[in-house]
């Protein structure tokens, strides 16, 4: 449950339209309840985007110093959610990236070895999960950010897309080839082959 | 599971793949769904501290500005602060003697007197001297010795700056010890160093004089002279008021003391100019240095002949003072060099002049067109300083100058004379192809054909080749 953030008094910001007006004049007031009202979901994208356990205090500050400096940008005032689900998506971009960067120099992103669990009787969900997002990573960046955008965020293909600045058609490839890739690791992967098994059965 | 409905690859289309991966992507959702807290309000406040604009690039520039100014003005500030503290005149204390007004110091009876200056200097004044401090600023003061002897402990410092007269003369000290003595009634202004150095100036003195340490000068103003030494004449004189004197040794040493200025020879030289004894002897004169018992002045002794020196001396010359007029000349300033040798007396100029300024005026004289007085100052070099360079240059120059002026059996003789003192000296060229000319101008070319092969023979490239040739070739 997130806490609003309350300073005096708050403009009548109801809707999206009077808050892109209020932000772009540079109302403090309006980016309060810009931060209010987004940054939950922005959060959750956030966390699904890069799995349990990460921290995002950091990106989420990067997603909306971007979305209150390109608001400028933004085609239209129903579009925000989009508008800051592609900014959220880039972001995470940047930060899977680097942390490959920083694995290849360091071995893991923090420099030390890596923690990966082995088998454990109580292997649930989490540590499914935690594990498929492990498996992630051996994607390409993109192709790891479309699969886990269309698959777990939920985005519409179109969406997807748009958020990725690619092609419908290009999105579907990249889709297929993640997917297939994907799946594939978790069939080699026999706890997370047997999750999988489990939860569809 | 997706908005598009139908179009997810994770099972829409039965597909295994597809339903793998929905099936953990809807456990991410699930988990991710529990961990659910949402961003903090920390998180908003990191969020504004990080948009926090920089300060405008102007304003921060403004800032350094106007810290540099402020600062800057702390420096002047404190810089006039030092100035002005520094900038305050010295102040100075009296022990011993009667302070009058308008800074008169007397040291009464037979008691001295101590003045002491807040910068450390001191001023020692005998029994019965008497001075003055007419000015007192910030790196010296301005003090008149009125009378009687002062020892003199100036502190150096590096802008230091005092003046300390003694009747018409100036003496200008940067920081030294010495003892300074003037008496009103001999007229006499007698300073002699310890340490470090001065600048004089007054009478006698065409310029200012720097006195070093150990040197000596007296400045007898009814009798004209100024003598300045190394200071042994003093004490020899000294040490002769508490002993008998001992005229044999007066002569010499004042002899000696002349020869520390670089500008005297031998004793034994000295003894055959009886007058420049004397003049010394009445120079060592004064309460400083008591008189000794004056020697006869043999004033009517003629000056040895001209081919016969009786002294090897040059420049000595105890009452002269050296005016450096050879620089003067080689800026162009001979006029001036013989303005001031007519200011002081072309006689005592001639006769009392050290070498190198009697070379000078030589000089000077010639260039400026003084051509009578050029020939006193070159005669006078020779006979003053016959065997030296000068002296025999001065035979070819005499002999050009005579030359020149259409007077050939003159100059034939100086440049004969030249060249039998320096035959292979700097103008031997010059002088025997001038010879030459002369020779055939008085006597014919055959007198001159002896010369003329001489000339081809030692100087086959001269300037007088031609003339030379066409005398053997009788053409």
């Amino acid at each position: 449950m997130s806490l609003r953030v309350l300073r005096g008094e708050v403009a009548d910001y109801e809707s999206n339209d009077a808050l892109v007006a209020g932000l772009l004049r540079g109302d403090a007031r309006a980016e309060i309840e810009a931060w209010n009202r987004f940054s939950p979901g922005v959060d959750a994208t956030l966390r699904r985007l890069l799995g349990p356990g990460e921290d995002r205090d950091d990106l989420l500050q990067e997603v909306f110093i971007r979305f209150f400096n390109r608001l400028a940008t933004l085609r239209a005032p129903s579009a925000m959610a989009a508008f800051l689900t592609g900014i959220s998506v880039h972001v995470v971009q940047g930060e899977i990236a680097r942390r490959r960067r920083r694995r290849w120099l360091r071995l893991t992103a923090t420099g030390d070895s890596p923690d990966v669990p082995g088998p454990h009787p109580n292997f649930d969900a989490r540590e499914a999960v935690i594990r498929y997002y492990r498996h992630l990573e051996k994607l390409s960046v993109k192709d790891r950010s479309v699969l886990v955008a269309r698959t777990i965020e939920g985005l519409t293909l179109v969406e997807v897309a748009e958020s990725h600045g690619l092609s419908v058609s290009t999105t579907q490839r990249r889709l297929l080839r993640a997917t297939k890739r994907m799946a594939l690791l978790v069939r080699r992967d026999p706890l997370l082959a047997s999750f999988a098994e489990g939860r569809d059965a | 599971m997706t908005r598009d409905g139908g179009q997810s690859p994770a099972g829409s289309d039965g597909n295994d793949d597809e339903r793998v991966i929905a099936t953990l992507s809807r456990a991410a959702r699930d988990v991710a769904a529990a961990e659910s807290s949402g961003p903090s309000p920390a998180a908003w406040h990191r969020l504004v501290r990080a948009r926090k604009p920089p300060l405008p690039a102007r304003p921060r520039r403004a800032l350094w500005v106007a810290g540099g100014v402020a600062v800057f003005a702390l420096l002047v500030g404190a810089f006039k602060l030092v100035e002005r503290v520094r900038a305050a005149p010295l102040t100075y204390a009296v022990r011993g003697g009667l302070l009058r007004s308008g800074g008169q110091i007397d040291a009464l009876g037979s008691d001295a007197a101590l003045v002491r200056f807040s910068d450390g200097t001191e001023i020692a004044l005998d029994a019965g001297a008497r001075l003055a401090v007419t000015a007192s600023e910030p790196h010296g003061a301005r003090l008149r010795l009125r009378s009687g002897r002062a020892h003199f402990q100036v502190i150096h410092r590096s802008a230091a700056a005092w003046t300390v007269e003694a009747g018409p003369y100036v003496v200008e000290v940067t920081g030294t010890t010495f003892d300074l003595r003037w008496s009103d009634a001999e007229q006499i202004a007698e300073l002699k160093m310890q340490a470090g150095s001065v600048r004089v100036s007054g009478p006698l003195l065409s310029e200012k004089v720097a006195l070093g340490k150990g040197q000596h000068m007296v400045a007898r103003l009814r009798l004209g002279d100024v003598m300045i030494d190394d200071g042994r004449l003093a004490d020899v004189a000294s040490a002769a008021r508490e002993s008998p004197p001992l005229p044999a040794p007066r002569v010499p040493v004042a002899f000696a003391a002349v020869a520390a200025k670089g500008e005297a020879d031998t004793a034994g030289a000295l003894t055959r100019r009886p007058r420049v004894k004397a003049r010394l002897a009445l120079a060592s004169a004064g309460p400083l240095s008591p008189a000794p018992t004056p020697t006869p002045a043999t004033s009517d002794a003629e000056p040895p002949p001209l081919d016969q020196p009786t002294s090897t001396s040059e420049g000595f010359a105890p009452r002269w003072v050296e005016r450096r007029w050879a620089s003067q000349v080689a800026v162009g300033e001979s006029r001036i060099v013989v303005a001031d040798a007519e200011r002081l007396g072309v006689d005592t100029t001639l006769r009392d002049a050290n070498g190198p300024d009697l070379a000078a005026l030589a000089d000077a004289a010639r260039y400026a067109g003084r051509p009578e007085l050029a020939e006193k100052a070159m005669k006078m070099e020779r006979r003053r300083f016959p065997g030296t360079a000068r002296a025999k240059a001065a035979a070819f120059l005499l002999g050009r100058m005579a030359d020149d002026s259409g007077d050939a059996p003159s100059g034939l003789g100086w440049y004969r004379s030249y060249l039998a003192e320096s035959p292979s000296g700097p103008f031997a060229a010059e002088a025997l192809g001038r010879a030459m000319l002369a020779v055939e101008h008085l006597q014919g070319r055959g007198a001159a054909l002896p010369i003329a092969r001489e000339y081809l023979g030692r100087f086959p490239n001269g300037t007088y080749l031609l003339q030379a040739r066409a005398i053997v070739d009788n053409r």
